[in-house]
């Protein structure tokens, strides 16, 4: 296996040469500037010929340091553990790149996200009118270093009206909806009770971040804001910016500290895969299962406030270790909470999952195919449950994972019911190792004393949330990140969303917008509104 | 003395439907581990909504029109069952079973006039399921009645008689079921995607006038059920009155607990599952009853 | 408590509107509705259209994307109508009261409603990061007159 790996290194270093670029390694990431013209041929031989991972695309205003901007592509090689930043250098005068989204279809998002907030062009592609809030200010970028973060043109908003269509083929769904509690805009076209199209509109929750982070913050508080990126999977944020800002820095974390990161992790894992057990339940109409899981999700929120002081939004991490230590006593109440639980969930689940309605929505709806799945880079269980057999906790084993074993569940189906059979697989997976790892927890301090942060490093950590993989991209500066990028899953697995929801019945729009398990908060750090990506939308008004 | 009965019921009829909504949230919360709303709870929302300010709707005169004549004819309906039930004459049932479809007509109509796509597709899926169910419940009422009255009256026990009276029994129950649009049917309005469907633009008095309407087609529907089980069995008197009202009850409670165990049903779906469902049931009570003459 | 709001007090049927929340807040409303604490019991029903709605639920510093939809939606709501102002950044922006997307806490939210003419009869704030389900129970009795107000509003640099 080592050889393997040396020798893959070798391979990637004599592609990155014959393309005219530079590498240097540190650990497990490969730094690889290259020239942009062979920018594309890079990203095509990574992601088609070496089936790695495109995980997101970074732009950084580097002008203050070195006059330029640069783009970073993080590819990810899950089967050596091996981390790929391509790196490419841009001018500032006439900020303009090409594309590789011919080769990778899952760059569209980022690219357009570098656009709008730094204000680089794309070439050999179709860029989509740039829209920060409805009236924003052409030629301000707030990602760049020279807009203050507090910047506002417009206080007051727009008055743009959103009524439903008058048209009696479009089913909006959104951006206020039962439906989906957080708001995002779905625009369906139906045939009848068939969806033809959808139109997607999204990022209501930006809230900027990034830019708060780079201005605002010190290092320590950005673990504290990471936590409020979401709500529901916001510790998987701060172990990520953490684990990134101690790989770039080098620190050495107490064992113990990495520990505790993991069982909090699946404590998290486990509350937010019953919470949508519950959501998926409600969403098919079966109440009665929607308010029992989330009766027996109660004792997880109990435990993780026996854990860590809070129900949710933790605030233990910090970089160098965690604040609190779990104790004798906690470590009982723990194990007992957890075995009731697992009991309870057992008898729960298997009723519910059983019900006919249930059985039938579940089965067969909003299918993905690998090879979209491979295409967008989907993440998490919308992944595994296409048959796609990645998961960050084994493939970049971070915090005290590597420690630990346990099963993967992959699924081949594709439908919501492989993505909700991966999720209750994971709670029992979960369950698992918080044993383990209580069971091996090695005693020592929690906390790393005194370090330094040096500039201009970079790190970059991927770290398994329940939806996906979460990606932080840290560039370390004076004081505080000199730019943090933070990737969610649900950024990678919405662009899916148009594969599944089409020819599917309307009724179970719904229930395939939650089996991707939706987490827009996450998503929308960054303000894009996606118009129309190939401009030829069927306006359907045959009717209902 | 049948004009104060028949009073009373009317009284009944018009009154009970809030608070058996309100024991059937209660049941529901206690299946879910859960306290729940009051009892009164449903009179409280109703009271709550007649206060609060309406957003009309340009359609808004035709659909209190399309209520009136829902209310009126379902009141109508209610008497006429009562009637039967107090005198065993088959006439009432039948003029009641025609006013319900009138009054179910009404109330179907009106979502179809509010100017939203979500009402409109909800209107359009309440159509459907009315459609299917209505015609089965009508049939399977009619049919009920007079095989039940041929058994009691056959004096050697007929199994084929029998099994054509479970059958038809149960094609009653499960088209009564689905009228009253409880889940796997509620899809008109508790489907996600539309929003609330029918419910969509509704606000205040408006509101508060279709959600009553919707309590009372409830009430109507069980109560035909809960007649034509016990008219033919207990005859012709207050007695037989009073133990409809009471199974009336036992019914709304039954129809609860089930709603509480199922999930939704798709549009797609659930009209073609009720009707194979009903196909199969009506045609082989009839091959019952058929061989019970001839064979 | 003003008279008219009186009739509401016995079921408060809410509208949720994520204005920009980092969804913490949310799940807490709906942890709130079921079995541990369930709110049903007093008559608090979550509804899928403002049509329904006498109390909506604000969960964020209102982002610039989301503002002109949470307008239509307090808009479409009939009267009376109270705002719950949810968590830190429902009630002033928390930690985003100076970013450049969002306009920072409901109390620029309320000018913005004053000046398009969108009265509200009352508003209540529950305070929280992210609010407990515990915390939205004592505002529901709040709302109900079931325990007394026990802070008072100090208005500090009015404009």
């Amino acid at each position: 296996m080592l050889m393997d790996r040396n020798h893959i290194i070798q391979e990637y270093i004599s592609l990155a040469k014959s393309l005219n670029g530079n590498v240097t390694i540190d650990n497990d990431t490969l730094h690889i500037i290259i020239p942009k013209e062979s920018l594309v041929e890079i990203a095509d031989k990574l992601f088609n010929k070496y089936q790695c991972d495109f995980r997101t695309c970074i732009g950084v205003d580097e002008r203050p340091v070195n006059g330029y901007f640069s783009m970073t592509y993080v590819f990810t090689d899950n089967r050596n553990s091996l981390y790929l930043l391509i790196k490419t250098y841009i001018d500032s005068l006439n900020p303009s790149t090409p594309s590789i989204m011919k080769v990778v279809p899952a760059v569209d998002w980022c690219e357009m996200e570098a656009r709008d907030l730094l204000g680089i062009e794309f070439t050999d592609r179709e860029q989509y009118k740039l829209v920060l809030p409805p009236g924003w200010p052409d030629n301000v970028y707030p990602l760049r270093k020279e807009v203050p973060y507090n910047y506002r043109p417009l206080l007051r908003g727009t008055s743009e009206k959103i009524s439903p269509s008058t048209e009696l083929g479009v089913i909006p769904i959104g951006p206020y909806h039962p439906a989906l509690h957080e708001p995002e805009y779905f625009e369906l076209y139906v045939e009848g009770e068939r969806v033809i199209d959808v139109k997607y509109r999204g990022f209501h929750v930006h809230r900027g971040i990034e830019k708060l982070a780079e201005t605002r913050m010190t290092y320590q508080q950005v673990n504290f804001l990471a936590e409020r990126i979401c709500g529901i999977c916001g510790f998987e944020h701060s172990t990520c910016y953490a684990l990134a800002v101690e790989k770039a820095a080098k620190l050495d974390v107490p064992e113990r500290a990495q520990y505790i990161r993991s069982i909090i992790l699946e404590v998290e894992r486990i509350h937010s895969h019953l919470l949508w057990l519950g959501v998926a339940f409600h969403v098919v109409g079966y109440d009665a299962g929607f308010m029992h899981m989330w009766r027996i999700r109660e004792k997880i929120m109990y435990l993780a406030e026996l854990l860590t002081g809070s129900r949710k939004t933790y605030g233990i991490n910090l970089i160098g270790g965690v604040r609190k230590d779990i104790n004798e006593d906690k470590k009982q109440k723990t194990l007992e909470t957890l075995r009731e639980l697992e009991k309870e969930f057992r008898e729960l689940i298997e009723i519910a999952i059983n019900v006919p309605q249930v059985k039938k929505r579940l089965s067969g709806t909003g299918l993905l195919p690998k090879e979209d799945a491979v295409k967008f880079s989907v993440e998490g269980p919308v992944a595994r449950a296409s048959g796609v057999n990645k998961d960050a906790r084994r493939d970049q084993p971070y915090a005290a994972y590597k420690y630990t074993s346990f099963k993967v569940p992959v699924y081949t189906e594709g439908d919501n019911m492989a993505r909700a059979l991966v999720r209750i697989n994971e709670i029992f997976e979960s369950i698992s190792i918080i044993e383990q790892l209580l069971d091996k927890i090695p005693r020592g301090p929690i906390m790393l004393e005194d370090f330094d942060i040096p500039e201009g490093k970079i790190g970059v950590q991927v770290v398994e949330a329940p939806r996906g993989g979460d990606v932080h991209f840290v560039i370390t500066g004076h004081g505080k990140p000199y730019r943090w990028r933070v990737r969610a899953p649900t950024y990678n697995n919405i662009p899916a969303l148009k594969i599944m929801l089409k020819d599917q019945p309307l009724a179970d729009a719904p229930l395939t917008i939650a089996s991707i398990d939706p987490c827009f908060s996450c998503t929308d750090r960054i303000l894009v509104i996606r118009e129309n990506g190939k401009r030829e939308w069927l306006r359907i008004t045959t009717g209902v | 003395m049948l004009l104060v009965y028949l009073t009373l019921g009317l009284i009944i009829g018009v009154i009970s439907p809030v608070f058996f909504d309100g024991i059937e949230r209660k049941l529901k919360a206690y299946l879910q581990s859960r306290i729940g709303p009051p009892i009164t709870q449903t009179l409280y929302d109703l009271l709550k909504l007649i206060n609060k300010e309406v957003k009309p709707i340009h359609t808004t005169p035709f659909i209190v029109l399309y209520l009136l004549s829902f209310i009126s004819s379902t009141l109508a309906s209610i008497l006429m069952v009562e009637i039967y039930v107090y005198t065993g004459e088959s006439l009432y049932i039948t003029l009641g079973l025609s006013l319900l479809a009138i009054s179910l007509t009404s109330l179907t109509i009106a979502p179809l006039l509010v100017p939203n796509p979500f009402s409109y597709a909800g209107g359009m899926r309440e159509v459907v399921l009315a459609l299917i169910n209505e015609s089965a419940f009508i049939v399977s009422v009619t049919m009920y009645i007079s095989l039940i009255n041929n058994l009691l009256q056959t004096e050697a026990l007929s199994i084929p008689l029998v099994l054509s009276v479970i059958t038809i029994t149960i094609t009653m129950f499960v088209s009564g079921y689905a009228l009253t649009g409880r889940a796997p049917f509620d899809i008109a309005e508790a489907e996600p995607e539309l929003a609330s469907g029918i419910l969509v633009e509704f606000s205040g008095k408006l509101l508060a006038a279709y959600l009553y309407c919707n309590l009372l087609k409830r009430f109507l529907i069980t109560l035909i059920t809960a007649g034509v089980i016990t008219a033919p069995l207990i005859k012709h008197s207050v007695f037989s009155l009073a133990t409809t009202f009471v199974l009336t009850v036992l019914l709304w409670i039954v129809f609860a607990v089930i709603s509480v165990t199922l999930g939704r049903s798709r549009v797609d779906l659930a009209p073609k599952t009720l009707a194979k469902t009903y196909i199969l049931f009506i045609s082989l009570s009839i091959t019952g009853l058929l061989v019970h003459a001839y064979g | 408590m003003p008279s008219k709001l009186e009739s509401i007090k016995k079921s408060i049927w809410v509208f949720h509107l994520n204005t920009g929340s980092c969804n913490a807040c949310d799940i807490e409303i709906l942890d709130a509705l079921t079995p541990f604490h369930d709110a049903e019991r007093f008559g608090v029903k979550l509804v899928g259209t403002p049509r329904h709605a006498d109390a909506i639920l604000l969960t964020g510093p209102t982002t610039l994307e989301a503002l002109p939809k949470v307008i239509n939606a307090i808009e479409a709501s009939p009267r009376p109508r109270i705002l719950i102002a949810l968590g830190s950044c429902g009630s002033s922006g928390g930690i985003w009261h100076d970013t450049y997307s969002t306009i920072g806490g409901v109390n620029s939210l309320l000018k913005i409603l004053k000046e398009r003419g969108v009265d509200v009869d009352a508003i209540y704030y529950i305070p929280g990061c992210p609010v407990r389900p515990e915390a939205v129970l004592y505002a529901i009795a709040l709302i109900k007159g079931i325990v007394e107000k026990r802070v008072k509003s100090v208005v500090l640099n009015a404009e």
